[in-house]
């Protein structure tokens, strides 16, 4: 009985999200839909002890599970950046002044099952368990992409999702189909370990009588990877969803659920490629896997970045960067060796305070002039000159320039990527870098440039002083970037 | 009568080149979700199949079999989603073809 | 191991034989009759309305969907069902685990979230029969909008009750 009481506690954090996402719904019940900030206010309450289970957790040596669950640095690292913006999400959906009906609860529920999607997904080696992260964290952003049903842009933006995502889903559920067929087994590590010449086969025994079917195992499992970080060419959903979801959800797509993309490709990649057991003719595939990305990387970026370029609309705008992100994510992804993943899990911490900066703005914005148009931004500069300033740091942050968090982490992909050897790609990444210039100074323009318009904007002091935070801290980090390098050092398990 | 492993997985790939195909060529959405399902059936049948070849008289290799249970549920929870999704979507556009979503502005 | 299907082909064969038959013989021996109106379909002597291509209504999908839970449900529910006898008395491959009560108390959560689930829709009225659709009460959750989906049936009679009571008072009145 002990024997299976035990392991619970190593998945506490887990247990507690799942009580708190049940909570949620119960008490939305009993508050019978009167006003359902008590259940925002619930959620953060339950959202900083799980956080704070997890910062006891850090540097603590890694367990495992119910043979499936894998407790260990990396997935902390991953669950606390999914806790830490689940709760700033949590904080624009309580400020957010489109949403009317702050009677209904679900949106918390949903917000809380998508985070333990992303929990499971982050803390698994093995394919199942992965699979069913994923999926749970799907479900729950097609319902929250498309909480606004009555509108068409929210009915339409999940559809596209559910349909893409659907295609995803199958086409990876039929690529881990193939690699269990292939090997015999589930498990990443088992898989990448076994010599092949006894049961479970292993990826070794397959790939020295032919590569081609774990090639093509392998090209339908990424694609799932691709479809949650809107990788091209499984893009397509990205920018009509980033447009017509709730404001608040598109911050959750674009930096949580992003993420934790990253986080199993990572872990996916590691545990099959980069782990202390693997066979050394897996190791060699693994090299031609990175090369795959490579490409994969190029294209992403400068197709995100050169469609960005002829937007009008912020969040569309903001979609295709994101878009442009994850191919610089993948440089890092694609070197194939821990300190280019370090670098990749770098990238991500900066992304979280720049991007979550940028959709606060959005947001913000939004609610004060109703429209998210960039000509509509025109003056705003002079009506509500601190969270511009934010964006201004935002903005500069995204393109990559000192002194922020955003120009170190990029200095760190090209970094790995040079001496990886991927001159290639480091160049384009470069040239991408200059073409984003263009249309991030485009909305610094317009903010301060332009004729200021006349009217003042309605202020919300919490959510302002919210994005000053996230400011100070994008510039803080971006001079001082050892603290949050040694914390991705120590978290990375290679 | 013992069906071999290897015409299941035959099988499999031609409900997922199936399921590929109608998704990418039909412009219903319920038809679509049902191409989708198609695929992840496929996936099943592959788990079922490849979980008896990996099997022997003495150590059954179940990972595949309940693997097949899980995708079951996803697929129906998948199915209930989108389907309440495409309800929203008719109710707001009187039609269920993939051409009246917009293409983006 | 060819001969295995045989009796597959056999059947299959003789179930094409049976259908194609009886069509051949009813078009040799059936009356023929030229008019269109001996085209129509048949339906008890009434004149057949509308197309056969008929939509269902939505409606109905909140029942399907019910269906579609508790169906997936058992699927999970009937492997853990058929073990439980062997796990709580820790025999047959159960021996030794000591996983009885775990697994009780873990299958019994794993309802109870299932039937939290259940009343949650029933308590915010998504199973009740919606009586009429009509485009402007779907706003849904649309901004601004109550939220609401159409009326339910409580809602309705309440209505047509209270237009009832009106017209007695007027007609009191007069």
């Amino acid at each position: 009985m002990d024997a299976y009481i035990e392991p619970l506690k190593a998945l506490a954090p887990e247990l507690l999200l799942t009580a708190a996402a049940l909570g949620a719904l119960v008490l939305d019940l009993l508050m019978r839909g009167r006003d359902s900030r008590f259940v925002g206010y619930f959620t953060l309450v339950s959202l900083a002890i799980v956080a704070i289970i997890l910062m006891n957790r850090i540097g603590d040596e890694p367990t495992a599970a119910f043979g499936m669950v894998v407790v260990d640095n990396f997935g902390t690292f991953f669950k606390l950046f999914t806790v830490a913006s689940l709760a700033v999400v949590t904080i624009f959906v309580l400020s957010d002044r489109n949403e009317s009906h702050h009677h209904i609860g679900e949106y918390y529920f949903l917000l809380l099952g998508a985070a333990i999607g992303i929990f499971f997904m982050v803390s698994t080696n093995h394919l199942l368990l992965l699979m069913l992260g994923l999926e749970l964290l799907s479900l729950a952003s097609y319902a929250l992409a498309g909480f606004h049903k009555g509108e068409r842009k929210s009915a339409e933006a999940a559809m596209k999702y559910v349909v893409f995502g659907g295609l995803s889903a199958g086409v990876m559920l039929y690529g881990i189909s193939l690699l269990y067929g292939l090997t015999g087994t589930l498990d990443l590590v088992e898989m990448a370990k076994s010599t092949g010449e006894a049961m479970p086969a292993g990826l070794a025994g397959q790939l020295t009588t032919s590569a081609v079917p774990v090639a093509l195992a392998m090209v339908l499992v990424l694609a799932g990877f691709a479809y949650k970080m809107s990788v091209v060419p499984f893009h397509f959903w990205t920018p009509d969803v980033y447009e017509g979801a709730p404001t608040p959800v598109t911050t959750f797509l674009a930096v949580a659920s992003k993420a934790a993309g990253v986080a199993a490709l990572l872990r996916f990649l590691g545990a099959l490629f980069l782990g202390p057991d693997v066979q050394s003719v897996v190791a060699e595939y693994g090299a031609s896997v990175g090369q795959l990305l490579a490409i994969l990387a190029a294209v992403t970026m400068t197709l995100g970045n050169l469609s960005a370029m002829r937007q009008t609309s912020l969040k569309r705008l903001l979609a295709y960067s994101s878009i442009a992100h994850a191919g610089y994510i993948l440089i890092g992804v694609a070197t194939m060796t821990g300190a280019g993943f370090e670098a990749a899990m770098f990238y991500m911490a900066a992304y979280y305070f720049m991007n979550l900066g940028a959709f606060g703005f959005v947001l913000y914005f939004e609610g004060t002039l109703g429209s998210d148009s960039i000509e509509a931004l025109k003056g705003y500069g002079f009506k509500a000159p601190l969270i511009s300033i934010a964006m201004v740091t935002f903005l500069v942050s995204l393109t990559g320039l000192p002194p922020t968090i955003g120009f170190y982490g990029k200095y760190l992909l090209f970094k790995e990527g040079l001496d990886a050897g991927m001159y290639w790609l480091v160049g384009v990444a470069a040239l991408n870098s200059v073409v984003s210039l263009f249309y991030y100074f485009r909305i610094a323009k317009m903010l301060f440039l332009k004729e200021p318009a006349s009217g003042s904007v309605p202020r919300q002091p919490l959510f302002a002083g919210l994005l000053a935070v996230l400011c100070v801290l994008t510039i803080y980090f971006g001079l001082l970037p050892d603290a949050i390098q040694e914390f991705v050092r120590n978290c990375l398990l290679i | 009568m013992n069906i071999p492993p290897q015409q299941l997985l035959i099988l499999a790939g031609i409900l997922f080149a199936i399921g590929v195909g109608g998704f990418v060529i039909r412009r219903n959405l319920i038809v679509v979700l049902m191409s989708i399902e198609l695929m992840l059936n496929a996936a099943n049948l592959t788990f079922i199949a490849a979980s008896r070849m990996h099997s022997t008289s003495e150590v059954q290799n179940l990972d595949g079999a309940v693997f097949a249970i899980f995708v079951i549920c996803v697929a129906a929870v998948e199915a209930a989603v989108g389907l309440a999704l495409v309800i929203a979507f008719f109710r707001r556009h009187q039609s269920i073809s993939l051409d009246s979503l917009g293409a983006g502005e | 191991m060819y001969f295995d299907y045989l009796n597959v082909f056999l059947f299959a064969s003789v179930g094409f034989i049976f259908v194609f038959a009886n069509v051949l013989i009813g078009s040799l021996i059936r009356p023929k009759r030229k008019h269109p109106e001996g085209l129509e379909v048949y339906e008890c002597g009434e004149e057949a309305i509308g197309e056969t291509w008929i939509k269902f209504d939505i409606r109905y999908y909140t029942v399907a969907l019910v269906y579609v839970i508790f169906a997936v449900e058992i699927a999970f529910l009937f492997p853990w069902a058929i073990v439980l006898t062997d796990a709580m008395a820790g025999t047959g491959a159960a021996e030794g685990a000591g996983i009885g009560l775990f697994a009780l108390v873990e299958g019994l959560m794993f309802i109870a979230i299932l039937f939290l689930g259940l009343w949650y829709v029933w308590a915010k009225g998504d199973l009740d029969w919606v009586l009429a659709y009509s485009s402007k009460e779907f706003e849904g959750n649309a901004p601004g909008s109550a939220g609401k989906l159409g009326q339910s049936v409580e809602e309705l009679k309440a209505a047509s009750e209270a237009e009832a009571e009106e017209s007695d008072d007027s007609d009191e009145a007069a």
